[in-house]
């Protein structure tokens, strides 16, 4: 099984285990990540209004990389994953605007057909890899263990782009939990948006959003919290105690990206999953599960 | 399905110490949509029972409720084999599922929903092109059902200065019409849009299907951006500054040069932290081919 | 809204549809202090809403085109039961009403030209039909309104049903409205009082109209002693069968999908109009279709348990085409689980409007002195059936003249205290509050269901003198036995729909005794009314309105003959 990799901005900086700790389950996994040659940024939420013509462009690129090596493209990254998604079923509906988006990019001998599919790596885990493949490489399943979904808006909606997962009753995040030897706990603020798009100038809403859901999840009955996106992380994680400031909560939710709940199941320890850079110390949850 | 049962909220906060839910039985029949079983508890089990409805048909949008959560229209949203019925949220209750929209349409209200032309057309009937109205037609469909305003995130928070997406369509399908001429960027400043997360919770939630991320909070960004010197027009315009400058954006950058000086003096303890746990790059990533990004950009730039 | 007690104002608008708006609108810019008030709320609860067509004369389609034709087209289809009057009025007056939706930012349909697109609209001579953008009609033109009310800051209060006119010496001075939000009956002084509260549609068991059509305008205005005209008319149509909440998506005839139309099909699979009209088949007028499909009821050609149930038939339609031309039925099935390619879907008779109201003159004044009214509370002015954009047309046109005139009418007049009239208040407090106060007893929608099965078996598009004078019987029954027993499930003041409900129904016996009378009393066959006893039309005897007046306390019925002022049945008719 062969993917190209697009981690997108975050794990390239700020949440560099993630990209590690991905790299390490896909060869677990026997998946293939095949790097591509300097993908640019998707563009998140701001760049499709400030500049529309570079905003496709740069990411029919990225498309453009993938097909060449005739492979499908994997996330890590929610907003990478709606931002491609989008871009590529307006690129493969829209023939007049392919032919544009490819004139711009012969410049630079590129060219895109529309033949790629953007997966972000929980369906892949869910899909390509399967359930059983998985499993037969858990040594320590996370019996016992209460893990609240945080989805990420963009990873849900909305559903004409991204198609897999019902956003009004989402089960794939909660499949994986299971998968893992988890057990999921259901809050009301499962799939809703940690706000992180709007951090750099109004953090306090963001910071506000993140505490409501933090809080919820934990009186709910979590141990922790897993997110298949490196941008909820950050808050969740980064922000977990501005957010208790900000609303008066006492929330300790250790937060895990996904691929390091998976590795923890596969039996990585606290170095391999590089647990030390969280900000809310998984200690306790190491303790719980015997694996110290 | 021979049954359906529905869990409803009742409440009569004139006589109520608090809510209760009552459960009833209905007989299903095939179509069978959230109205018609709200109708046949009031006709045959509970004559005392509210709610609003008036249309059927998604056009008068008073029928909003929440079936099992989600915020639907009772006319169009299909009857399951277990609903949990509730009034919209966030809104005082007058009785059981009826709820005081008031607050919504104030919202409405404040930013001018009518045509404001200052000049008027050269002859009646005016000679309108379709192609100018693209923007505006999705827009038309709006009934204000209040749906995409109770699913906000923003909104759930009651965040102040906040007006809610139902309030930005209304000023949006002004904006976008050709015949007004009203520069409606300071309402909408006021009603609070830069709050908006995009997170789609609304778009997933319109009955008649309005994208109104796309057709809305972009098109009032843009706006913006051409417009205000604002924090978010900074913010827009800098994000657009570092793909353009190394390919990726580095987040500590970007905070960097976006935050006030005072912003970035408050969350020093915490940028600390941050990098003790080596989550801040100084510098951050360039792409190795940023010379292919250049000539796109220049590309771009010549065919302007 | 608070429990207020008492309000004053120059203008009192009841009812928030096309037509109460409208009034509202030219009320405040004549200067005037302007009250609506709403059983509802406002710019949703309306029967506009849903409403799709509307026709003018102007600089579009064909430019031969004159408003004679248009008037002649209106007559024509209305039987020549028009007030030819006031039907010119408003047909000379639909053109700037055209101009004016625009100014309050709704979009015509246009071609890519810019021009307006207007269509052939089904009875019509030329090409003058038009609708809004994405053909949402009614819905833009409420919006439309709203926009201008919302500017203006005209107040409006929600959720008040207004109950009954007081009068002084003849005069409409105000009148008595239950705040349903808290129970209290208010009182409201007013200088003129439009009423713009619909139709009284709800006497029948299926109708396309919302529900808040009971009448209550009219009911209001009859017992205050004003004249109501065309009470025997209404026009009856077919719609969805199922689920019951679709009982309301009218199904339309006069559709052409290409070549094609719907099929109509009866329980045999045969195909209805074959039998009836040979020649037109679902081209048929409405009448002829209302016919065709009450005679295969009653033949027991027809399914379900009241054996009402007919079928449409698309499967032969172009899928795309019929999803386009027939979009709410191809929907609308669709929704209710019914695939139109492979499956027939069920549909039953409807009631689409009832055409009766209050009688205006030229200045939408009422025969009470002060009471004006607009929209489908007055009798309709067109005759006994319409062409597509009569019922907006109605209620946009009136409903400024109502303004208008209603506005002049304040400048003139003084306010008469509501103490001056204190007997009528606590009369009508008294009856207001009776279903409250007893025990017991039956619930108004037992009551409602019983008139609303009695109306439906009785009063069909074909009808007789047997069947009306049972229905007759049954009505006044329902009146002396049921009605004073009325009872609620739950005292509370707060929201109390049953409540309303209570009232409702008896605004609904009233008119739907009238109706009868009325219908009785016409005994010819002519568009849409029919008699079974009377089967041909007789312009001698019924070229005349049905006025129908509370006089002395007892009903009187007048026939008054039609000025034939402008168009005369022709030797074809």
């Amino acid at each position: 099984m062969k993917f190209a990799y697009y981690p997108g901005c975050s794990p390239q900086s700020t949440t560099r285990e993630l990209d590690v700790v991905t790299r390490k389950i896909a060869k677990a996994l026997e998946i293939e990540l095949v790097n591509l040659n300097g993908p640019a940024c998707c563009g998140s939420v701001e760049m499709r209004v400030n500049d529309p013509d570079l905003f496709y462009a740069l990411n029919a690129r990225t498309l453009a990389m993938a097909e060449r090596q005739g492979l499908d493209l994997l996330t890590i990254c929610d907003t990478c994953q709606l931002v491609l998604s989008q871009v590529n079923r307006s690129l493969q509906k829209d023939g007049e605007l392919l032919d544009k988006i490819n004139q711009t990019l012969s410049e630079v001998q590129v060219k895109y057909s529309g033949g790629v599919k953007v997966k972000h790596l929980l369906w892949i885990l869910l899909t390509d890899v399967g359930p059983e493949r998985i499993k037969r490489k858990i040594k320590f399943p996370l019996t016992g263990l209460k893990v609240a979904p945080f989805y990420g808006c963009h990873i849900l909606r909305p559903k004409e782009a991204l198609g897999f997962d019902d956003p009004d009753d989402p089960k794939s995040l909660e499949d994986f939990i299971r998968i893992c030897g988890g057990e999921p706990v259901d809050f009301p603020g499962k799939m809703e948006c940690c706000g992180f798009h709007n951090l750099p100038y109004d953090p306090m809403l963001a910071v506000t959003l993140t505490g409501k859901y933090l809080q919820e999840a934990s009186k709910a009955g979590a141990h922790c919290m897993v997110t298949p996106c490196p941008l909820c992380f950050t808050m969740l994680d980064g922000y977990q105690k501005e957010a208790n400031k900000k609303i008066g909560s006492q929330v300790n939710l250790p937060v895990f990206h996904l691929p390091q709940l998976l590795g923890l199941a596969m039996g990585m320890g606290k170095d391999e999953l590089m647990l030390k850079r969280n900000m809310v110390s998984a200690d306790e949850i190491l303790r719980k599960l015997g694996r110290v | 399905m021979e049954k359906v049962t529905a869990r409803v909220f009742r409440y009569d906060p004139s006589t109520d110490d608090t809510h209760r839910y009552e459960t009833y039985e209905v007989p299903f029949e095939k179509g069978m949509r959230v109205l018609g079983v709200l109708m046949y508890i009031q006709e045959n089990v509970d004559t005392s029972l509210a709610f609003r409805y008036s249309c059927r048909r998604k056009r008068c949008g008073s029928c909003g409720v929440l079936v099992n959560g989600k915020p639907r229209l009772a006319c169009m949203e299909e009857a399951k084999a277990e609903m949990v019925i509730e009034p919209l949220p966030n809104l005082p209750i007058v009785r059981d599922l009826v709820v005081e929209t008031n607050e919504y349409e104030e919202r409405i209200e404040s930013i001018r929903p009518y045509l404001v032309r200052k000049k008027q057309p050269q002859r009646e009937p005016e000679k309108l092109l379709p192609g100018n109205f693209t923007a505006v037609r999705p827009l038309n469909q709006c009934i204000e059902c209040f749906s995409c305003t109770s699913v906000c995130p923003v909104n759930g928070i009651q965040w102040e200065g906040f007006s809610g997406p139902a309030t930005l369509i209304q000023l949006a399908r002004r904006m976008l019409d050709p015949r007004d001429d009203m520069d409606r960027i300071p309402d909408a400043g006021k009603a609070g849009f830069e709050h908006c997360v995009s997170c789609y919770a609304c778009v997933n939630a319109c009955p008649v299907e309005i994208g109104i991320l796309d057709e809305v909070i972009e098109k009032i960004r843009k706006k913006y951006i051409e417009k205000e010197a604002s924090l978010y027009g900074k913010y827009n315009r800098t994000w657009g500054d570092l793909v353009v400058k190394n390919g990726l954006v580095n987040p500590f950058t970007l905070m960097r040069r976006v935050s006030t000086f005072d912003q970035l003096l408050s969350n020093i303890l915490m940028g600390i932290k941050f990098f003790l746990k080596g989550r801040i790059s100084l510098k951050g990533k360039k792409i190795p081919n940023m010379d292919e990004i250049r000539t796109i950009q220049k590309v771009i730039g010549e065919k302007r | 809204m608070n429990g207020v007690t008492g309000k004053e104002t120059d203008v009192l608008v009841i009812g928030g549809g096309l037509a109460g708006m409208r009034a509202a609108i030219e009320a405040h810019d004549q200067g005037a202090s302007v009250l609506l008030i709403i059983k509802g709320k406002l710019g949703r609860m309306n029967a506009g809403i849903c409403s799709y067509h509307f026709a003018a004369v102007g600089p579009w389609g064909d430019r031969d085109d004159k408003n004679e034709l248009h008037l002649e087209d209106v007559i024509h289809a209305g039987g020549y039961l028009a007030d030819q009057e006031l039907c010119k009025i408003m047909i000379e007056e639909l053109k700037d009403r055209v101009f004016e939706f625009e100014r309050y930012g709704l979009m015509w349909d246009r071609k890519s030209d810019g021009e307006i697109d207007p269509y052939l609209g089904a009875g019509h001579s030329k090409p003058r039909t038009m609708s809004t953008w994405m053909r949402q009609g009614g819905l833009d033109m409420v919006h439309a309104y709203r926009s201008e009310m919302r500017r203006r800051k005209i107040p409006s209060i929600e959720d008040v049903m207004a109950t009954r006119l007081l009068l002084k010496d003849g005069t409409v001075v105000g009148v008595t409205a239950l705040d349903y939000v808290n129970g209290i009956l208010m009182g409201i002084q007013a200088k003129s009082v439009v009423i713009a509260t619909g139709s009284h549609h709800q006497v029948f068991p299926v109708t396309t109209p919302p529900p808040e059509g009971t009448g209550d305008g009219v009911a209001m205005a009859y017992r205050a002693g004003a004249e109501l005209m065309n009470m025997e008319f209404g026009v009856f149509i077919s719609t969805l069968a199922y689920p019951s909440t679709f009982k309301g998506i009218l199904v339309p005839t006069l559709f052409r999908v290409g070549d094609e139309t719907l099929h109509l099909l009866n329980n045999k699979g045969e195909r209805i109009m074959q039998r009836y009209d040979p020649e037109h088949l679902e081209m048929a007028t409405k009448d002829v279709i209302a016919r065709s499909l009450q005679t295969e009821i009653k033949e027991g050609r027809g399914d379900g348990e009241e054996g009402d149930i007919l079928y449409a038939d698309l499967r032969h339609l172009p899928y795309e085409a019929a999803r386009q031309k027939l979009s709410e039925v191809v929907f609308f099935a669709n929704k209710a689980g019914i695939d139109i390619k492979k499956e027939l879907i069920p549909i039953r008779p409807a009631v689409h409007e009832t055409l009766g109201g209050i009688r205006i003159n030229k200045s939408c004044e009422s025969s009470l002195p002060g009471l004006y009214a607009a929209g489908s509370a007055i009798g309709a002015i067109y005759g006994n059936d319409g062409i597509p954009g009569r019922g907006v047309g109605h209620a946009v046109v009136f409903g400024r003249r109502a303004g208008l005139f209603a506005a002049q009418r304040a400048r003139k007049s003084d306010f008469v205290s509501i103490e001056k009239v204190m007997d009528q208040w606590d009369e009508e407090k008294t009856r207001v509050f009776r279903p409250m106060e007893r025990r017991g007893g039956v619930r108004p929608i037992t009551v409602l269901k019983k008139l609303q099965q009695l109306v439906g078996k009785y009063f069909r598009w074909a009808k007789n003198e047997k069947d009306l004078t049972a229905g007759l019987k049954g009505i006044l029954r329902i009146r002396e036995e049921q009605l004073p027993q009325i009872s609620l499930s739950s005292q509370t003041k707060r929201f109390n729909l049953e409540w309303v409900k209570a009232l409702e129904v008896e605004n609904l016996i009233d008119t739907a005794e009238i109706m009868f009378q009325a219908a009785l009393m016409r005994r010819e066959t002519r568009t849409m009314f029919a008699r079974e006893d009377y089967p041909d039309r007789d312009d001698k005897n019924w070229l005349k309105h049905i006025v129908v007046k509370k006089q002395s306390g007892r009903m009187t019925l007048e026939a008054v003959p039609i000025k034939l002022l402008y168009v005369k049945p022709g030797e074809e008719d």
